[in-house]
């Protein structure tokens, strides 16, 4: 499938391999990733490339909703620099879900931003394995919300954060709130992950955070029931995307190594063991990036995909903690040393997969669409 | 769980568990993840209870236990810090046991009552850059001086305590023949010519991984390992220590393995009761997985251990012990943080240094692709 990309696609994926290559050489990834941080320099460099605009309508400035290409620029970002893959697909996904349930005053006063870049997004959604929650009920004028999430990546840079609530009174009644990071009752507190880790991933606490009416995504007077299925939807296919191209890195990386290195006077790639790994990683590879595709094209038809893209990141996410995994053990001692990549994408799968993966409620997702109740 | 041992193992046990409990804090082997520094504090408790002398002959002022013992020390040191089982290592592995059984008498004398004592360090070198999985392939090499001392010239890679070490015992080539013209020299640290650099590494951290440098370095005859008759036994030195190696390997992964269960196993208690039964088949199906895999795991390598104490041949059931163990314990550590999600990530919490710390079992001392070539070539294919 890769080749029936349109040329359009072509050109989009030419120019992010481009730059990638350019600006983020694999010294520098590294560097950035030791300092726990990404230089704001790349990132107004990447900014450059004009890549929100793919993220939203054209009345809101954008080049309209391009499921397939921001799958593409996610997917090859991951593969040198997962964070900024990250980074850009959470804007994306705020995007979509705004597009999707906002109200027309909230499309109008942040879809414009958003294809612009100008708006840094960060997605608060309470854990399902740490069984956290977020609750939120009607106030005089207003709402409440309480509870706290562990992990939120990019709460150090984030603008606006979209967090997902819970109503007090009914736990099947579940919404997306906006607001500003600094809102009153909020706490943020920095925290040290395995991976990702120059993405600012923080702690969030939510005590008794007052917000306007206007705060919730959506009409007030009538919640959208589908607001968590629309929201982790594309939120599944963007992280697919992610650990697809993560694990395309990882198996690369690897790949280079065992064409060189020479062991019982001859490439450890020749070794069947070392050859199966990497070709079943290509396999699964593969797999992962057609099954993004394929949900990423039916979005792109405003056909229903939660279930394709839900069965694309089990598919990916397994791939790409096999191929963080197997990338160490065929680097053998190097894999361990901190002086060479592979640890970096080892580490970085295994954020994805903890973090980003809530394996039940993806089997929940597709067993529905199967006819199986969860 | 220690079925198969005696009563005095079973005693052995208890008493390292306790001395972690009360010498190890979690704290502590967070710490030394953290820093990367050698434990030298730790090491002084830990031959001040005795455990530096676990494998040294009575004789020599030793216990007189053996590779079962060492066995046990390294699974329990495992479930709290696998690095420091590592870094004791570095005194009854590669040295009680190499000087131990191979040592001339006059080395034994000379270095087992000091090593008992804890008061020296020694490293096992082998790996170079050429010579990983082909281990046999090295370039170092030694030559002996006109009715002198030999120089060694070369260097090594990813050796464990070389930068703490008093002895390196240095595997170096001393005639042309692949395994037939190797000898182990045991290098002072000290000596002129000799340098290292440390690595650093993702997990067992604190045990310090080096690149050592040797620049014509002059090593005494009767420093070869064995004394002079040493000279080009060194492969066989090595292979007679591998077994035991092996074993000891397979238990930290035990330990590891132990460690990552019990915490998925309070994280999943931890949790409010299901608000639907049964909801939570999953994962405790994950877990009763895992615990059977941990069982089996433990059998296998127990059972090894008891062939080997009781001089059977076991290089096959040795080879697969190791490669089971480590990559079992791979997928449990694994296992574990998906259960334990963003928790499992938390650079606070010990779950990602589990996982990070069981991947080199499945490398070092032969990687898991090497064991499964031992099992094959014992199962005559
Ligand atoms: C932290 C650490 C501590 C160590 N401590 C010591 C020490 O104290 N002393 C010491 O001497 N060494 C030590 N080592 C070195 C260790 O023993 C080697 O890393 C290991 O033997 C693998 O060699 P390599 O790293 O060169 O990998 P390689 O040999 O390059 O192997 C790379 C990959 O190729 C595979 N492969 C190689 N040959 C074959 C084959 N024939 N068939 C199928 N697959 C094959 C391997 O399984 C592996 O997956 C240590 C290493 C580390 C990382």
């Amino acid at each position: 499938m890769d080749e029936k990309l349109s040329r359009e696609h072509e050109m989009i994926l030419d120019a992010v391999r481009y730059w990638v290559k350019k600006q983020c050489p694999r010294t520098e990834t590294m560097a950035w990733d030791e300092s726990n941080q990404l230089p704001p320099e790349i990132l107004s460099k990447f900014k450059e490339l004009d890549l929100w605009a793919m993220g939203v309508d054209e009345q809101f400035g954008g080049t309209g909703r391009d499921w397939l290409g921001i799958t593409l620029v996610v997917e090859t970002l991951a593969e040198m620099e997962p964070v900024l893959a990250g980074l850009y697909a959470t804007d994306m996904w705020g995007a979509a879900t705004i597009a999707a349930m906002g109200t027309e005053e909230q499309k109008a006063s942040f879809l414009p931003q958003l294809t612009e870049g100008k708006l840094p997004l960060a997605r608060v959604k309470p854990s399902q394995p740490l069984e956290e929650t977020i609750q939120f009920r009607q106030g005089q004028s207003g709402w409440i919300l309480n509870g706290a999430c562990k992990q939120v990546d990019f709460a150090q840079q984030a603008q606006m954060l979209v967090v997902q609530a819970t109503a007090e009174n009914n736990p099947d009644l579940t919404s997306q709130f906006l607001l500003s990071p600094s809102s009153e009752g909020v706490e943020i507190s920095p925290l040290e992950t395995l991976g990702y880790r120059s993405a600012g991933s923080c702690s969030i606490e939510l005590h008794d955070v007052y917000l306007s009416l206007e705060a919730i995504l959506g009409q007030v007077e009538k919640i959208n029931p589908m607001a968590a299925a629309l929201a982790q939807g594309a939120w599944n296919l963007l992280m697919a995307a992610q650990a697809t191209g993560m694990a395309q890195g990882a198996m690369a990386y690897a790949l280079e190594h065992a064409k060189g290195r020479v062991q019982f006077n001859q490439p450890i790639g020749n070794f069947p063991a070392i050859r199966e790994k990497l070709t079943e990683l290509s396999v699964m590879i593969r797999a992962s990036r057609l099954m993004v595709r394929t949900a990423a094209a039916l979005a792109d038809a405003g056909q229903k995909y939660h279930a394709e893209a839900a069965q694309a990141l089990l598919m990916a996410s397994s791939t790409a903690e096999k191929a963080g995994l197997e990338g160490i053990q065929i680097l053998g001692g190097y894999g361990y040393s901190l002086e060479y990549d592979a640890q970096r994408y080892f580490r970085n799968a295994m954020q994805l997969v903890c973090s980003g993966v809530e394996k039940s409620s993806l089997y929940a997702t597709i067993g529905k669409s199967m006819g199986l109740t969860p | 769980m220690s079925s198969g041992l005696s009563r005095e193992q079973n005693g052995f046990r208890e008493k390292v568990r306790s001395f972690v409990e009360r010498e190890v804090s979690d704290a502590r082997a967070a710490e030394m993840d953290r820093t990367d520094e050698f434990p030298h504090d730790i090491m002084h408790k830990m031959a001040q209870y005795g455990l530096t002398a676990v494998n040294v002959p009575i004789q020599y002022g030793g216990e007189g236990g053996g590779d079962l013992e060492v066995m046990i020390l390294c699974e329990e040191l495992s479930r709290q810090s696998p690095a420091l089982s590592w870094t004791l290592g570095n005194v009854i592995l590669y040295g009680n046991n190499i000087i131990g059984v191979n040592g001339s008498e006059t080395q034994r004398e000379r270095f087992l009552p000091l090593l008992a004592k804890g008061q020296l360090y020694f490293s096992f070198g082998l790996t170079e850059p050429n010579a990983g999985s082909d281990a046999a392939n090295i370039d170092t090499y030694a030559e002996k001086q006109e009715n002198g001392p030999w120089i060694v010239n070369g260097g090594k890679t990813f050796i464990t305590g070389g930068t703490v070490a008093n002895y390196v015992v240095t595997f170096a080539r001393t005639a042309p023949s692949r395994y037939k013209g190797i000898s182990a020299f045991l290098v002072d640290t000290l000596d002129k010519g000799f340098s290292y650099s440390k690595i650093p590494k993702l997990g067992f951290r604190g045990s310090d991984t080096a690149t050592l440098y040797f620049d014509k370095v002059t090593v005494p005859e009767d420093m070869i390992l064995g004394g002079p008759e040493g000279l080009n036994q060194g492969w066989g030195q090595m292979v007679r220590l591998l077994n035991g190696e092996r074993l000891s390997l397979a238990a930290c992964s035990l330990g590891i393995a132990q460690a990552a269960f019990d915490a998925a196993i309070n994280h999943v208690r931890q949790l409010p009761p299901p608000a639907i039964a049964g909801s939570r088949q999953s994962v405790e199906h994950r877990l009763a997985e895992m615990a059977a895999q941990l069982e089996a795991a433990r059998a296998l390598a127990y059972r090894t251990a008891w062939m080997h104490t009781n001089k059977m041949e076991c290089v096959r059931e040795t080879s697969m012990s190791k490669f089971f163990c480590s990559e079992t314990a791979k997928q449990i550590a694994a296992g574990t943080m998906a259960v334990m999600g963003p928790d499992g990530c938390d650079m606070a919490l010990a779950a990602q240094r589990r996982l990070r710390d069981v991947l080199i079992l499945s490398i070092g001392g032969g990687t898991s692709q090497i064991q499964k070539n031992i099992v094959a070539k014992t199962l005559g294919l």
